[in-house]
């Protein structure tokens, strides 16, 4: 039993007010001259031990009465703990609530009109009612960074929507409740009451990678010997009709667009679903034959009318679940890696513009780009060789800061040679007949790595007769006297590849290809592999490291990290797709973390459609009753035994 | 010293004069007066009342002969009458501190109404009316008169009779009992708060001197019914030890020992043939001399 106003509990001391009275009475006593003293002296001698009894009764009735208003008025709580009385001290410093804030969260309950989230938020409203004066705090799975709110409405406010309202991401339980826990610990939090609320989703608590994570938690609540105690609520959906839809894979031709998508359902029917096309705004349905439990379906999407850049949302039609009902896909070449390419050198530019054309389907070429025009930004990679003008390098330097990579070749002529990018030292040529010869590199991975059938990359039959040493950065191969061919060097977010040569007939053979060729390819494909240009899901790293993207579909203050939908950032669409993980409805069995985390004070419970789980009713009306009852006893004392009434009458 | 004469009268009540005046108040027992009266007599003599027929006796008067009974069955008998007689009647009040007692209307000041008003009617109807005031240092006594002037002197004692000192009469009733010789009605008015052993000894004196003994047993309300709503200091009236309690709580048992004590007065006068009347003082006196005068009135049908 908790209180809402504990402060009131200090009227217990009104108790006392009865026994206070009595005695004042006995004090304030009224003088009565009275004649027949003979039967009052025989009435106290002979006053039953009966009518002490009842006297003390009387008394303690009255106490009790005022005892059981004072808690009355205290709003007393009905608690689950199983100590009878929680008093004031025992108050936790912190209610914390660990929310799962995946995709799935957003499936209504089990018999119940609201989101499981929504439950799990109202759950958190009764458990942290019983400690009206312990600081809410609370730590949710996309950021897993602690917020501390005033009072518990706030979390439910549209404002709060983007730290606590729905999201299409994913999440990681055991994570969040261990980030959790840290807080705690740094800020010193002795006593603490953590509710878990989850539907407990597999993907989101991966308890096989986790156990060990999992098992520490139940270590350090364990240590806290019931000073901390964590609470997990599970949440179940209801397994009302629903449709989900992920992609699998995609592909682009001249005019078509298909994607493979997988259509997944828990509706024992086979029928034909009107799928929504949405091309750049242009929307038409198309039929899709839908078979239980699963389709995989490839629609042909024309695109011949639509720009050669653009954007796609495809939507099954609405179910109980729309969530699960749309993905977004981009086509054109926001996919492909965006190279720019600026060299002074004729040769240097003929033989790059080469190497780019190598591979069409996934590299665009920006020849000879300019930052001015302010196209800087598309590209992903950049081609350098050459000086540029003080504000290109001031540019391109913020360019590099914030993700992009450059690719850089020694200045020809031997002047000007700025040290932004990159400190060379002065140009190196050989005598007659002699070349720098490149001995070392790393021959198991990397740029340098060998081929997929084993053979090395050949850097010995490299000739190379001039050459400027790069001195800043990571070597990846060595000259035979130890001086660095090519560096890697990265800078904010961004990298600096550097080759200490040119492929230029008065440099090197470089310009033969059979080493600059699979060096640039494995520098694009390594540009490639950068997430932010993959095809993206929310929550992920990528999706949080944008900011400032505007969004062309939903509501224009959604964000990435948090909302799957089409952004566009400088003329480049982007989509963001739900968690694919989201849509596979595999539950974990709860008696497996259970056996993980045996703390006696770890609780277990499962929220009910009907009941709130926490739902601790304010147990007053008990104690009005309780009162009611000592008052009745106090006034049944307080009447004869018999109801004697003298009437005189004659013998 | 003229004495005043302004309102001796009140402790007559009009209504109970009014209400019971034309009722004789009778004895129970036989009297002796001096005096023909209403009352019976120990002694045969001349009245319409039938008494026996006895065989006469030489010597005797022959007046009183029955001739019709010689001529029928030639015996000499004698025809007797009740003789009647008037009674004295003796009012004995009890002076003690106690009676004292009693709002708006004290014990004493209630008796003091019986006394003035069954005194006028005795004396009304022809009978001698004494009056004694019990205090435990002396009585003070006006010896039974039947004179008119007697009801005067009697009203002054009473406007005179203050209640003080100690409940300690019996001693007085003892030496009353011996004092009156002749048989005589003797009624006590009191609260008998004193020992009931006491007073079951003092009835039966009485009664051992042939005497009529009637107890008018005055209570006050609040005595009687001991509602009180605090812890209260009870100052004994008689100067005994006073008592700091809680009413409500000895209540219950003050009342059972009240009602032990009043079932012990009536099993005395049961005993001895003796009346008991229970009054409280807020009731009138009319009422509360109904049950009296009805008695007086039956026992001349006995």
């Amino acid at each position: 039993m908790s209180f809402l106003q504990p402060i009131a509990l200090f009227g217990i001391a009104l108790a006392a007010v009865p026994i206070l009275i009595h005695l004042l009475n006995l004090m304030r006593h009224r003088r009565e001259s009275w004649a027949a003293m003979r039967f009052l002296l025989k009435a106290r001698e002979n006053s039953s031990r009966m009518s002490k009894i009842r006297r003390w009764l009387t008394l303690i009735s009255r106490a009790l009465a005022i005892c059981s208003l004072v808690f009355l008025m205290s709003r007393p709580m009905a608690s689950e703990d199983s100590s009878l009385i929680n008093f004031a001290s025992q108050n936790p410093e912190v209610v914390m609530l660990v929310m799962d804030r995946s995709s799935s969260m957003q499936k209504n309950l089990m018999n119940s009109s609201k989101t499981m989230l929504q439950r799990g938020i109202d759950e958190f409203e009764r458990f942290s009612e019983a400690w009206p004066d312990s600081k809410l705090v609370i730590i949710e799975t996309v950021f897993s960074e602690t917020i501390i709110v005033d009072k518990i409405e706030t979390i439910s406010s549209k404002e709060m929507n983007d730290f606590f309202g729905p999201t299409d991401c994913g999440g990681n339980l055991p994570y969040t409740i261990n980030q959790g826990l840290n807080w705690l610990e740094n800020t010193d939090i002795g006593h603490a009451q953590i509710l878990v609320i989850s539907d407990d989703q597999k993907s989101n608590w991966k308890t096989k990678e986790n156990d060990e994570l999992l098992k520490n938690i139940n270590d350090r609540i364990d240590k806290k010997e019931g000073l901390w105690k964590l609470h997990f609520l599970k949440l179940q959906p209801s397994e009302v009709n629903n449709f989900s839809l992920v992609c699998k894979s995609y592909r682009e031709e001249k005019d078509f667009f298909h994607p493979t998508l997988l259509i997944r359902s828990n509706q024992k029917d086979t029928q034909s679903l009107a799928v929504k096309i949405n091309i750049n705004g242009d929307l038409f349905t198309i039929k899709c034959p839908f078979s239980y439990p699963s389709t995989t379906w490839t629609p042909a999407i024309p695109l011949s009318d639509q720009p050669a850049t653009g954007w796609i949302k495809i939507a099954l039609p609405e179910d109980s679940f729309s969530h699960d009902n749309e993905y977004f896909f981009t086509y054109g070449n926001q996919a492909m890696l965006k190279v720019g390419v600026q060299c002074k050198d004729e040769q240097t530019r003929k033989f790059i513009t080469a190497v780019c054309k190598l591979d069409p389907q996934s590299l665009y070429l920006n020849k000879d780009f300019s930052p001015e025009n302010k196209t800087l930004n598309e590209n992903d990679l950049l081609i350098l060789q050459g000086s540029s003008s003080p504000e290109e390098e001031k540019q391109i330097l913020k360019f590099v800061k914030e993700g992009g990579r450059i690719v850089l070749f020694p200045d020809f002529e031997n002047k000007d040679k700025s040290d932004t990018f990159q400190k060379w030292r002065a140009t190196e040529a050989v005598s007659d007949n002699n070349f720098f010869e490149i001995s070392e590199w790393n021959r198991n991975q990397g740029i340098f790595a060998n081929t997929v059938n084993g053979r090395e990359l050949a850097l010995p039959y490299l000739k190379i007769l001039k050459r400027n040493i790069p001195t800043e950065g990571e070597t990846l191969a060595f000259y035979k006297d130890g001086a660095s061919f090519f560096k890697r060097k990265t800078i904010g977010k961004g990298v600096i590849y550097s080759f200490s040569t040119l492929p230029n007939k008065d440099w090197s053979n470089l310009e033969e290809g059979f080493v600059l060729v699979p060096v640039l390819i494995r520098i694009f494909n390594e540009s490639s592999e950068d997430p932010a240009l993959k095809f993206s899901e929310c929550g992920d790293t990528a999706s949080l490291d944008y900011n400032g993207l505007v969004p062309v579909t939903g509501n224009p203050s959604q964000k990435p990290s948090l909302k799957a939908g089409i952004y566009k950032d400088l003329g480049k669409f982007l989509a963001f797709n739900r968690k694919a993980t989201e849509s596979v409805n595999e539950i974990f069995d709860r008696k497996q973390l259970q056996e993980t985390m045996s703390s006696n004070h770890v609780l277990w419970n499962d929220a009910n459609a009907n009941r709130l789980s926490f739902e601790r009713a304010e147990i007053w009306n008990l104690f009005l009753i309780v009162m009611l009852l000592f008052l009745l006893a106090e006034s049944l004392l307080g009447l004869p035994v018999i109801n004697i009434s003298f009437s005189p009458q004659r013998l | 010293m003229p004495r005043k004469e302004s309102n001796i009268f009140k402790y007559i009540d009009e209504r109970a004069i009014a209400r019971f005046g034309g009722n004789p108040l009778l004895s129970e027992f036989p009297m002796e007066g001096n005096v023909s009266g209403h009352h019976k007599s120990n002694h045969k003599g001349s009245s319409v009342e039938f008494a026996e027929y006895r065989e006469y006796t030489p010597g005797e008067d022959p007046k009183r002969m029955d001739w019709r009974v010689l001529a029928r069955t030639d015996r000499y008998f004698l025809k007797e009458f009740e003789a009647e007689t008037n009674l004295r009647s003796y009012h004995l009040l009890d002076c003690s501190a106690s009676m004292k007692f009693g709002k708006p209307k004290s014990k004493l000041e209630y008796a003091k109404k019986l006394i003035g008003t069954l005194s006028y009617a005795y004396l009304n109807q022809g009978d001698a009316v004494g009056l004694s005031l019990l205090r435990p240092s002396a009585t003070e006594d006006i010896p039974a008169r039947r004179s008119p002037s007697q009801l005067q002197a009697i009203l002054h004692t009473l406007d005179d009779a203050k209640a003080k000192g100690e409940n300690q009469v019996t001693d007085q009733l003892h030496q009353l009992a011996e004092s009156i010789k002749s048989r005589a009605q003797i009624i006590v008015y009191s609260d008998f708060l004193d020992d009931p052993k006491s007073i079951a000894d003092f009835v039966h004196h009485m009664r051992d001197r042939k005497h009529e003994v009637i107890l008018f047993h005055i209570m006050d309300r609040q005595e009687v019914e001991f509602h009180f709503d605090r812890p209260t200091r009870f100052i004994d009236l008689e100067g005994g030890p006073s008592l700091l309690t809680e009413p409500s709580i000895i209540r219950d048992e003050y009342l059972r020992q009240m009602r032990i004590h009043l079932e012990e007065i009536k099993k005395i006068c049961a005993e001895t043939q003796s009346s008991h009347f229970e009054t409280v003082t807020d009731s009138s006196i009319d009422e509360a001399l109904k049950d009296f005068s009805f008695d007086r009135t039956l026992s001349s049908n006995r």
